[in-house]
């Protein structure tokens, strides 16, 4: 679907702009976004398909009555949120999400701090220690924490027997396997925001007499919180919507509101219940990617 | 004149003197590696005087601003301010007030919170440290835009912001690292004369790195040429430009004409030969002797040219020498002639006002300058 235009560049680039009100001029106005439209087509086309439609289709059918019917009936989310169960569960996955997102913070700022200011070299060996464990699957490193964390870890050989670890299947072993493996996004998220913040601010700073508690508060922290908003967003999501830890780690003795979707769908067969507790956690999540957006701008102009 | 800040500057704590600091470096020694940076530097800065560290491009002379700022240690050598050694004293006490080439402004406050930065990361309080920013608004020329951030400024007012951040916390000691370099020329101008003002005013001692000779005529108190991790010479603007000491020294400061040539001895005095005239160089106590090569040194403003039909009058001894005129560029305020020797060797000559364009390339001419203006250095220098 090419025109003329678009076969020479040289008069999309070089010639004076087309005036706009003649036939000409429109013809070209809206032919210059063709080629974008063009490129991005593909990448759209699949977002419909594989986002946008189940998404909508997953909505309709859990406020159906049944599958095969399609009388109106939301019900199911009363029956849902009215089940202490279902709310119990739920309140983990939230907190706990949370509080992975907070402890993989804790631990990713630092790193992504030292790594921003590090020499290249350094700056290499850090992406490799972080990125390679991602080329392992998350359900070999997940078996492995299982491993780690219960009684015939290697560190019970070590440690006294009163202290014996065995955090499988506690919410403990779900948190440390998110912070674990959600660690290089909010690393590599913090590192990159970073980038902005030039050695010889730093040098300013200090040369005016702050100490590096003061810098770090007045002038890197508040330099970095993007990459900060954007890594725990990252992590938060990536919590909320797992699966694989929570069955690897969780298993039966802690109980993540995906597992429980999961369930539904693919063991006993209720779709439209399935895809309605799949809905709640959409909204959640989306509500606390909002929160995430608002509490950013709020530290980025509360700089003082 | 309200002197800006809490009374006398301070280093590391202790009050400095009553006055603003004497400042001095001893032999300061820096390598990176196996490269040898700076090699034994010395030099003394009196209260309130302007240094400007002059060289070209790789001379060391950002290394040593940032030893002395603390941001580097050196590997020998020490640093005084005031009566206190501070070669080892972090950077957070030193009191010395820095503005990068880059300027290296907070982006993420406003131009109040950045001059107030210092301050309020001393404790001063809030409505104290606002009183202190206005001041030094004021003095800067940036009053009302206080609430601006950084990136809504322009070039020149990023820089004066730097300047007044420096200046807040009452430095004993202002250091000052190619501050203009980033600024168009017109912008340049005016904030040299600009900083000129506020350091006289503040009479805050100050040491600036430039590798522009104007810049560093027209501001400093003294000059300290560097080359080579190396001082070549350090004096006044006038010291360096009458009395280069050595070639390099004389070509950096200015246009020179350099001639070179063997000494002779001439009766009882020095001749310098070149081109087959002959110099007298024994009115000079020092430098080369016979048998020696020499390099004669003259400014090209010094040099006249005339006809060689002309009758010069005498003024005190001049030197002759015979030419023919190869190039002529005409620059407006005055006029540049290229006068070829006939062995190869050239003569520049800078005429103003009337005697602009009174010769044309190819007339035979003489050259002459007054014996006095004359400089004769040792040998023609690989180094220092």
């Amino acid at each position: 679907m090419t025109t003329p235009e678009m076969t020479t560049p040289e008069m999309t680039t070089t010639e004076a702009p087309p005036p706009v009100d003649t036939a000409v001029g429109q013809r070209r106005r809206w032919a210059r976004y063709l080629v974008p439209a063009g490129l991005s087509a593909p990448v759209l086309v699949l977002l419909v398909f594989s986002v946008l439609w189940p998404v909508v289709s997953a909505a309709v059918l859990s406020v159906s009555h049944s599958e095969t019917s399609y009388i109106a009936d939301a019900s199911r989310y009363g029956y849902i949120l009215g089940d202490s169960f279902y709310r119990e569960v739920l309140a983990q996955t939230v907190v706990t999400s949370l509080m992975a997102t907070a402890a993989t913070l804790v631990v990713g700022y630092p790193l992504g701090l030292y790594m921003a200011f590090a020499t290249d070299r350094v700056k290499r060996i850090v992406i490799f220690l972080i990125l390679t464990p991602l080329l392992i699957s998350v359900v070999v490193r997940g078996y492995a924490l299982t491993l780690l964390l219960g009684p015939v870890s290697p560190i019970n050989h070590v440690l006294p027997e009163k202290w014996a670890i065995d955090l499988v299947f506690t919410r403990w072993a779900v948190l440390i396997g998110f912070v674990y493996t959600f660690l290089p996004y909010m690393v590599l998220s913090v590192n990159a925001s970073l980038t902005g913040v030039d050695l010889r601010m730093l040098a300013a700073a200090r040369s005016l007499g702050a100490g590096l508690w003061y810098v770090l508060r007045r002038i890197v922290v508040p330099l970095s919180a993007p990459g900060i908003s954007s890594g725990c967003v990252i992590v938060c999501a990536l919590a909320m919507s797992s699966v694989g830890l929570p069955l690897l780690l969780g298993g039966e003795g802690y109980q993540m509101w995906l597992l429980l979707v999961y369930d539904q769908v693919l063991n006993i067969f209720d779709w439209p219940m399935g895809f309605a507790m799949a809905m709640i956690i959409f909204v959640v999540i989306v509500g606390l990617l909002v929160l995430g957006q608002l509490s950013a701008r709020l530290l980025r102009g509360r700089s003082r | 004149m309200t002197t800006i800040g809490y009374g006398a500057p301070k280093v590391g704590g202790e009050p400095a003197s009553t006055v603003r600091a004497h400042f001095r470096i001893d032999g300061i020694v820096k390598s990176f590696g196996a490269t040898d940076v700076l090699h034994g530097l010395t030099l003394d800065v009196a209260r309130g005087e302007l240094v400007c560290l002059l060289g070209p491009s790789g001379c060391g002379k950002s290394t040593l601003l940032n030893v002395i700022a603390g941001v580097l240690a050196p590997d020998r050598g020490s640093v005084h301010l005031g009566e206190r050694d501070i070669t080892t004293m972090p950077i957070q006490r030193r009191n010395i007030g820095v503005v990068f080439q880059s300027y290296a402004l907070f982006p993420n406050m406003n131009v109040v919170d950045n001059v107030a930065f210092g301050l309020r990361a001393r404790g001063v309080g809030r409505d104290q440290a606002r009183a202190e920013v206005d001041r030094l608004l004021l003095l800067v020329g940036l009053v009302g835009r206080g609430s601006h951030r950084p990136s809504q400024l322009s070039g020149g007012e990023q820089q004066r912001v730097a300047l007044a951040r420096a200046l807040a916390t009452n430095p004993a000691l202002l250091l000052l690292d190619e501050p203009f370099s980033n600024l168009d020329a017109a912008l340049r101008t005016e904030l040299r004369a600009q900083t000129r003002r506020i350091q006289r005013e503040t009479r805050v001692t100050t040491i600036m790195v430039t590798h522009d000779q104007t810049e560093a005529f027209e501001l400093a108190d003294r000059v300290a040429l560097m080359r080579a991790g190396e001082f070549v010479q350090v004096g006044t603007p006038q010291e360096l430009y009458d009395h280069p000491r050595t070639e390099f020294a004389a070509k950096f400061v200015g246009e020179a004409n350099v001639l070179r040539g063997p000494i002779v001895a001439d009766g009882d005095g020095r001749v310098i030969v070149f081109a087959g005239n002959r110099v007298p160089v024994g009115a000079l106590t020092a430098g080369p002797l016979p048998g020696e090569h020499g390099t004669l040194v003259v400014r090209p403003e010094r040099v006249r040219i005339a006809a060689s039909t002309e009758v010069e009058e005498a003024a005190g001894r001049r030197v002759r020498v015979a030419g023919r005129i190869t190039e002529l560029q005409y620059r407006g305020s005055g006029c540049r002639y290229v006068v070829g020797l006939g062995d190869g060797s050239a003569l520049a000559a800078w005429h103003t006002g009337d005697r602009v364009g009174r010769y044309l390339v190819g007339d035979e001419v003489v050259a002459s300058w007054d014996l006095a203006d004359t400089l004769v250095l040792g040998a023609p220098d690989d180094h220092p």
